[in-house]
């Protein structure tokens, strides 16, 4: 199994590069008959992944511990289901996922690519098994899952406590599936450009496959944050972690990109800006994988430790460099097919969201960076942490939120005053609303506030515009107001379903913004019987039971939570120690509401059957978790294919602009 | 009662939670790199301060919270003493009380961990000296960017090609009469707004965005 595994692997190698280099050569040439069958090749990586990768499932499974991967990543205690976490628990295992995704999404890619695009797949289509050659060449050459131990261990080392929560079955390979598609928007932005298009086709290929690596990037970093919360025990859900950045940064990439190439796609308009920004996005994503593949960052210091290391950064560098060189080298076909007619348009303020997008991304590429500068060059030692980007990044996030309500009401082209001042002023009189009340109420933050308001605002022009747009339809439709809001929402998907994903934004902010400023902790040692009080919580801990299972003892704590005298709830936060990994996981226990959540965990279990607990309420995180859903839910909406896209696109060859109107408007009647 | 910050975890938690974190951050890494997690337990070991004498005294306990997050564990990477639930985090908390306690102001308590263990115990090197430039480059590079944009902004606007006003309701125009036609909509304002008589000017790069 493992040598049909490996064997897998090597006819992948082969069939990327053949992919890569016959559909090129076969462009070049005018052969469409290579073309043709490089292009076949595609779907076959995909078999051949296919295969490698069940194998390595099957391995697992078997618990076949003459495999080395098998043996790092399980033991015999491992319950089955455990396997779809243990295939990624480590670099051999995500790089066969990595490349098992990244080729599934290339065929479907290079299947469904849009007529427009047709002319420059075969660049596409190299591009995108030329990253795949790159992944596959190093799991075969330096990182083999299927490497075999010279001899056969009686048991595994087993999978790590930690990954053993239902969020990593979610998280990592939702994080791995966004930042490998980010490709593939790339590839197709890159072969417009390498065929000398004049890039407007590329445009609604790179935002469909741009908006799905941002949704999985999004929700996959949710996922992270909830797992954090619940499974680290101190409480927090993020903190600036290098490893977390990487994965942020191409997310803030692929967010001004998918803003800014609907300019484009409406005005014809930012089509240097969108190649340079799907570029650095796919270098931040890149970026991402070197980070996380080459060494983890706290020792980014010796990353040339791991070669593997040097391997991704080689890559990084030919990633970035080369798609900017053939971005200068194609630069005039770029000019813009518009104007800008006016500062105060939608155009201009996606502008502005971009330039603030790329500039947390920036902030954070120099937190990660800085460090080790200052220390190489300066030789003094400095850590940037949470401190550093709460401060920076915070105020550029707040500015973005006023944007999210700025710019979605200001018309494309030019807007007057009178306009602005007509659809700002509802949303900016709720915005200060929620400011006055909340002040009302005692609260004194000035961030907090401005942030609470901000999103009342963008929150409230959201609700505007659904209202507004219900108004007209039901109007003009007589029909009831519900109908009338799904035919709203369902007319211009991509606009409504941004809306949706601006009020998951704002959700997430509530949450951020409500654990920053306004929970409060407490960590307390309680002998059995005693109690402590945070908030209005009243916390008894009543005991402990200790219970040994299999490959951990499970310290289960129990303590009764009373609220004004009144017992609300009892709860079991529970405190794993695994003796084969000498560590500990705990498992907070979390009462969550809307308000706001009671949060306690067990720091640690003293001999005397007293027990350290650290107690936190917070505010409004609930928000956070809930926006998930509505997030995918409006990501959905916004990506759903718009049926009437195709006959449109038949024509565009036309010579003139009239000409295709005339085709496309008695067919529309 | 005797102080209950001296009494013995069950297991040796330094060690335990040392590797716990570490490896916290590699899972974050969605994987786990064992080689970067070995080298900081032994090192957790060795940095053992001494216990810290029992507090006697007020203190503001917010204030010392604060202060938790403002300093990092030095032997766990990028973590700070507030997350951190290594021995050494747990000490250097109590230190901080410990001088609240005694009357020291913030700037006095990060100093004293400063002197201790260098300048990368700050979570956030000081507005002062070289290391200005950890702030100065970051907030200068985004406030220009935003300048260039709008400086972009300007020249592309200069020379306008097109007059034509539109306001939000009459975008919306369009979307009510397809609406009322019946049709699928998606490309409704678009048509509309180019078939505007108008000096909107035609490129031969226009034509794929009928799309």
């Amino acid at each position: 199994m493992a040598d049909l595994g490996s064997m897998c692997v090597w006819i992948a190698l082969a069939l990327a590069s053949y992919g890569a280099v016959g559909s090129v050569v076969g462009k070049l040439r005018g052969s469409p008959e290579l073309v043709a069958s490089s292009q076949r090749a595609v779907p076959l990586t995909v078999l051949a992944l296919t295969v490698a990768t069940l194998s390595l499932v099957t391995l697992f499974i078997n618990r076949d511990f003459e495999v080395a991967y098998v043996a790092a990543h399980s033991d015999l205690a491992m319950e089955d289901h455990f396997t779809w976490v243990a295939f990624y628990a480590g670099n051999e295992g995500s790089l066969l996922y990595i490349a098992f995704v990244l080729s599934i999404m290339s065929a479907i890619a290079v299947w469904r690519a849009p007529a427009a695009v047709r002319d420059t797949l075969p660049y596409t289509t190299g591009v995108l098994m030329l990253v795949l050659t790159f992944f596959v060449a190093v799991i075969g050459f330096m990182a083999n899952p299927f490497d075999k131990l010279p001899f056969v261990p009686l048991d595994g080392e087993g999978i790590n406590p930690l990954l053993t929560h239902f969020g990593m079955f979610f998280h990592p390979p939702a994080l791995m599936a966004g930042l490998i598609a980010a490709s593939i928007p790339f590839a197709f932005a890159l072969g417009s450009l390498l065929g000398g298009k004049t890039a407007d086709e590329w445009v609604d290929a790179g935002r469909v496959w741009g908006l799905f690596s941002w949704a999985l990037l999004a929700g996959g970093l949710l996922l992270g944050s909830w797992w954090a919360y619940t499974i680290l025990g101190w409480g927090g859900f993020w903190f600036w972690d290098p490893v977390e950045n990487a994965a942020l940064m191409p997310w803030l990439g692929l967010t001004a990109f998918i803003h800014s190439v609907m300019v484009q796609k409406r005005r014809g308009m930012f089509r240097m800006w969108n190649i340079v920004l799907i570029n650095v996005a796919f270098g931040l994503a890149l970026y991402g994988m070197f980070m996380n593949r080459g060494g983890s960052v706290p020792s980014v210091h010796s990353f040339g430790a791991s070669s593997l290391g040097w391997v991704f950064l080689l890559f990084l560098g030919v990633g970035v460099i080369v798609p900017f060189a053939v971005f200068f080298w194609r630069y005039n076909l770029l000019k813009s097919a518009q104007n800008l007619d006016s500062m105060l348009s939608r155009e201009a303020a996606f502008l502005i969201n971009n330039l603030l997008l790329l500039g947390v991304a920036f902030v954070t590429l120099w937190g990660t960076v800085y460090p080790l500068l200052s220390q190489l060059f300066a030789g003094e030692e400095i850590t940037l942490a949470r401190p550093f980007y709460d401060r920076v990044n915070g105020p550029i996030f707040l500015a973005l939120i006023f944007l999210m309500g700025v710019g979605p009401l200001l018309p494309w082209r030019r807007a007057t005053w009178a306009t602005v001042r007509r659809t700002l002023i509802a949303p900016a009189a709720a915005g200060v609303c929620v400011i006055v009340v909340l002040i009302a109420l005692g609260v004194w933050k000035p961030y907090a506030l401005a942030a609470f308001g901000l999103g009342g605002m963008v929150a409230a022009g959201i609700l505007q515009e659904w209202v507004r747009g219900t108004g007209s339809v039901a109007r003009a439709r007589g029909e009831i107001y519900p109908l009338a809001f799904g035919h709203l929402i369902w007319a211009n998907r991509p606009r409504y379903g941004g809306y949706i994903v601006h009020l998951a934004v704002v959700m997430v902010a509530l949450g951020v913004v409500g654990t920053g400023f306004f929970n409060e902790q407490k960590d307390a040692v309680l002998s059995p019987g005693e109690s402590v009080t945070v908030r209005d919580y009243e916390v008894r801990y009543l005991g402990t039971t200790e219970e040994f299972k299999g490959n951990r003892t499970e310290y289960v704590t129990r303590v009764e939570v009373y609220r004004d005298g009144v017992l609300k709830y009892r709860l079991e936060p529970d405190r794993a120690f695994y003796p084969a990994f000498n560590m500990a996981s705990t498992q907070a226990a979390i009462r969550s509401t809307p308000v706001e959540d009671l949060y306690i965990v067990p720091s640690e279990n003293l001999e005397d059957g007293s027990v350290g607990l650290r107690i936190l309420v917070n505010p409004l995180i609930w928000w956070m978790w809930v926006a998930g859903p509505v997030m995918v839910l409006g990501t959905l909406i916004a990506l759903w294919p718009q049926r009437n896209a195709a006959p449109v696109r038949v024509v565009s060859p036309l010579p003139s602009r009239a000409a295709s109107l005339q085709t496309a408007g008695p067919g529309a009647d | 009662m005797p102080d209950v910050r001296m009494r013995r975890p069950v297991h040796m938690l330094g060690p335990i939670s040392s590797r716990k974190f570490t490896l916290t951050l590699a899972v974050l890494s969605f994987v786990l790199s064992n080689l970067a997690v070995w080298p900081s337990v032994s090192f957790a070991q060795a940095a053992d301060p001494p216990p810290v004498p029992p507090i006697t005294g007020s203190f503001d306990e917010k204030e010392a919270q604060s202060i938790d997050r403002m300093l990092m564990c030095p032997v766990c990477p990028a973590e700070s003493i507030d997350q951190a639930q290594v021995e050494l985090a747990r000490q250097m908390r109590e230190q901080v009380r410990l001088l609240l306690a005694q009357g020291q102001s913030r700037e006095e308590v990060l100093d004293y961990f400063v002197q201790r263990y260098g300048k990368q115990v700050l979570a956030a090197p000081p507005f002062a000296g070289i290391s200005l430039l950890a702030w100065v480059v970051p907030i200068g590079s985004v406030l220009l960017g935003i300048g260039a944009g709008f400086v972009i902004l300007r020249s592309m606007s200069r020379n306008r090609g097109a007059n034509t006003v539109l306001d939000a309701e009459e975008e919306l125009e369009p979307y009510m009469e397809a609406v009322d036609r019946g049709l699928s909509l998606e490309d409704a304002p678009r048509t509309t707004e180019e078939a505007r008589p108008g000096p909107v000017q035609d490129s031969p790069g226009s034509q794929g965005r009928h799309g």
